[in-house]
């Protein structure tokens, strides 16, 4: 037999219908929030792809995302997506190594040229090269590289977009995202820390299907998974409403599962999709825990002042100013009414009679 | 967030020093006025200044039986918004929160949509203020540049605080910045225009208070 | 199963999904045109969900698709063309749940690379069975 050469032939070769494929589709277009009359379209448009290369770059990161990508622990509905794609490379979950793994990768790349999509976990360190290096090439140079001729670079978590822990003040290393490494190359971030794997995927089905990146918010993020903010959507709104708020994690509030706002939850400046697709396969997320969203999907959440203090109070010493100022206005004040007072005496003294006159009526 | 970081750090933070300079200076400025010389006798029962200053600033809480029935309206209307503001201002959670935080004080709120309710009513009690302002023709005639603008810095923060929480026209953190934006600029104009009768009712009523008292007036 | 409206049916929300249902059904028998609804982006309490099964019923077809990739449990409602679908991942955890308006859903069709290429499998297999068969002579 030969080779098969679409995705659908692939599956049908491996025993798994279009059934399930079609389940896959309705399930993904069902997250991104798509109409469900595309369910169809986007089961055809996988089954009628060539497997899309994937190269998978890792740069300065801990694993968790393509940790929560793959969930080795165990399978589910997207792992599927596995099916659909070809790992060329990835450092990780390769068995090739060393020359080997780098030949594989510049051959994925002649390939399949502009077609190809390359992953990015991890941020970019600029301070020195030899921070963060593959088979003695610096990561920078290699993201470059891979990106110039891919169809699109897809930031996986908050250090590919945003520069992440690394980037943390004082930023040791000199880390940056990928996108102010990759110029030419359209960028797809799903920020997270990890990020939600039912946004990966998703994303990588849509471009699968529809060879178009899916509609993206001013950074860049995929709108189904972005769009909403976690107060948005949380089940806890009510009680922000009604001003019902947990004081301390162990109260009657935080029992009776009360608003999390004064215990420091970031939910109102967040945008991810944690209150609709929930973790683990739907199974729970931070807030149903009981701990405020920490904001990890948005830019530099770590540096915001502590996870654990109320949103509205300021990470500035406010009292300071307001101390200072009210020091300085009534200094200021003082010698003013000083200067005129020595002012008027001295017009006094020129023109007695007429102004004795006139003073009593100022009071 | 860039804007919001800007918002919550720098310019809160100019803000709140030209707000102390300016209410300092003015106040202090006032208070170190040397008083005059009182050349004339107080007449027969005059109160003490004490007292005559403290009756004058509650008197005019309540208009004078002479003018209650042609500025009653008014009276009214501005008592909705002033009180719609300290509420608004004072009695939400997020405020709170965000007062407890430079201040460690805190105090119970009322429910946010409750607070929601009352900022509505608020922009349209100042709406009110505003219309008959430019209607009634002596008032017209007495307003001038500095009252429209005390205005609109005054309903701009409960306008956009109203678009926080609504959501409307802009994301939560653009909206958030532009609410904080907006107070920093009423914050700022607050001590050298007409909104710094916010402080200053108090010594004009009680000063004028305490001048006509001694000529016989009764408060 | 009452047909007499109760609390539950009259709510404004199921109402809309079953005026949506009634338009797209009464557009299927015309012009042949299908619809899906996402139950799985419906905000719905348990109770509303309930009601809304418990108005729509079940007909004469059920049917399990079952393979590698997980399960799905269809049924035809009272209804003829509203469907029921609900779709389980290989954990049997409940992926979503959707209502189709068509003659047959998608997912109960078989598709031409499938029987393509089980065509191709069962000439193969057949192959086999005769070259055996002459073996065995
Ligand atoms: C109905 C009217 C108002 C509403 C609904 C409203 C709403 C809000 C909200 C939701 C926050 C946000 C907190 C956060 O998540 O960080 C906030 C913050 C704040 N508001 Fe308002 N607001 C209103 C009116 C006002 C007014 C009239 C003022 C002052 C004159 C004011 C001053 C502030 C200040 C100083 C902050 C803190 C900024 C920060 O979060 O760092 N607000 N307001
Ligand atoms: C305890 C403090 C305050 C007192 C006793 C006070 C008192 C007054 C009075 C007596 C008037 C004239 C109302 C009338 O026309 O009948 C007035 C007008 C006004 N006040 Fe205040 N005020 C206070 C604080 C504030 C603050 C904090 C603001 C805003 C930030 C404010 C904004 C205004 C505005 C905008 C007007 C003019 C309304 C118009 O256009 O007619 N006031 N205030
Ligand atoms: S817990 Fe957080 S996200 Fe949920 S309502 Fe409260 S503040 Fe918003």
């Amino acid at each position: 037999m030969t080779e098969p050469q679409t995705v659908g032939e692939m599956l049908a070769r491996k025993g798994i219908s279009r059934r399930a494929l079609l389940r896959y589709a309705a399930w993904v277009t069902s997250i991104m929030a798509l109409p469900s009359s595309m369910t169809r379209a986007m089961a055809q448009g996988i089954a009628d792809t060539k497997r899309m290369s994937v190269i998978w770059l890792s740069c300065q990161e801990c694993t968790a995302c393509t940790e929560s990508l793959t969930r080795s622990y165990s399978p589910t509905i997207d792992d599927l997506i596995f099916d659909f794609i070809s790992l060329d490379y990835h450092e990780a979950l390769q068995a090739a190594a060393g020359h080997q793994a780098e030949e594989a990768r510049l051959k994925a790349m002649e390939d399949n040229k502009d077609n190809y999509v390359v992953i990015v976990d991890g941020s970019i360190p600029l301070g020195n090269m030899g921070y963060s290096t593959v088979a003695g090439h610096a990561n920078a140079d290699v993201l470059r590289e891979t990106a110039e001729h891919a169809l699109a670079v897809v930031a996986v978590g908050s250090c590919a977009t945003w520069g992440g822990l690394p980037k943390a003040d004082p930023n040791p290393t000199g880390a940056v995202s990928v996108s102010q490494i990759v110029r030419n190359t359209p960028i797809i971030n799903i920020s997270g820390c990890p990020p939600i794997p039912e946004a990966m995927t998703g994303t990588l089905a849509h471009v699968l299907a529809f060879g178009q990146i899916p509609e993206l918010d001013h950074l860049g993020r995929p709108r189904a998974f972005f769009g909403n903010s976690i107060h948005d959507r949380c089940y806890r709104r009510p009680f922000y409403d009604k001003g019902l708020f947990a004081k301390s994690f162990d109260d009657e509030g935080a029992r009776k599962g009360w608003c999390l706002y004064e215990l420091g939850c970031k939910g109102p400046v967040t945008y991810n999709a944690c209150a609709t697709l929930k973790w683990n396969g739907g199974a729970s997320w931070p807030v149903q825990t009981g701990h405020g969203c920490l904001g990890c999907s948005e830019p530099d959440f770590w540096d915001r002042g502590s996870f654990y203090k109320p949103l509205p109070a300021s990470t500035e010493p406010l009292a300071t100013p307001l101390a200072a100022g009210a020091v300085a206005g009534v200094a200021a004040g003082a010698l003013a009414s000083r200067a005129a007072k020595t002012r008027r005496e001295i017009l006094g003294a020129m023109s007695k009679p007429k102004d004795a006159a006139d003073t009593t009526d100022k009071t | 967030m860039e804007l919001l970081d800007f918002a919550r750090g720098p310019a809160l933070t100019i803000a709140f020093a030209i707000f102390a300079i300016g209410v300092a200076w003015r106040l202090s400025s006032l208070l170190f006025t040397p008083r005059p010389h009182r050349r004339a006798e107080a007449r027969e029962g005059t109160p003490s200044d004490a007292k005559a200053f403290v009756r004058g600033v509650f008197s005019r809480f309540i208009p004078h039986k002479t003018y209650r029935d042609v500025v009653f309206a008014n009276h009214l209307n501005a008592y909705v918004f002033h009180i719609g503001l300290f509420i608004v201002v004072f009695l939400y959670r997020p405020h709170i929160l965000f007062i407890e935080g430079f201040t460690g004080l805190s105090w119970p709120a009322l429910p946010n949509t409750l607070v929601y309710g009352v900022g509505l009513v608020t922009v349209v009690s100042l709406g009110v203020a505003l219309a008959r302002r430019m209607t009634n023709p002596v008032q017209k005639i007495l307003t001038t540049f500095d009252d429209y603008f005390s205005w609109a810095l005054t309903v701009l923060p409960v306008l956009t605080g109203l678009l926080v929480v609504n959501g409307i026209g802009a994301r939560y953190e653009t909206l958030l910045a532009l609410h904080i934006l907006s107070v920093c600029a009423l914050l700022i104009w607050l001590p050298f225009g007409k909104l710094m009768h916010t402080f200053l009712f108090v010594l004009s009523r009680g000063v004028t208070s305490v001048r006509l008292s001694r000529r016989g007036a009764t408060f | 199963m009452s047909l007499a409206p109760d609390k539950e049916t009259t709510d404004g929300f199921i109402q809309a999904i079953l005026a949506e249902l009634a338009t797209r059904l009464a557009e299927l028998a015309s012009t042949g045109i299908e619809a899906q609804i996402d139950l799985r982006s419906l905000p719905m309490d348990p109770p509303k969900r309930a009601a809304l099964d418990a108005k729509l019923g079940k007909g004469d077809v059920t049917a399990t698709i079952a393979d590698r990739a997980g399960r799905t449990e269809v049924f035809e409602t009272r209804y003829a063309g509203v469907w029921r679908l609900a779709h389980y991942d290989m954990h049997d955890t409940l992926l979503m749940e959707e209502i189709a308006i068509a003659p047959v859903p998608d997912i109960l069709r078989a598709d031409p690379t499938d029987m393509a290429e089980a065509a191709a499998r069962l000439g193969a297999e057949l192959a086999l069975d005769t070259k055996k068969g002459h073996a065995n002579d």
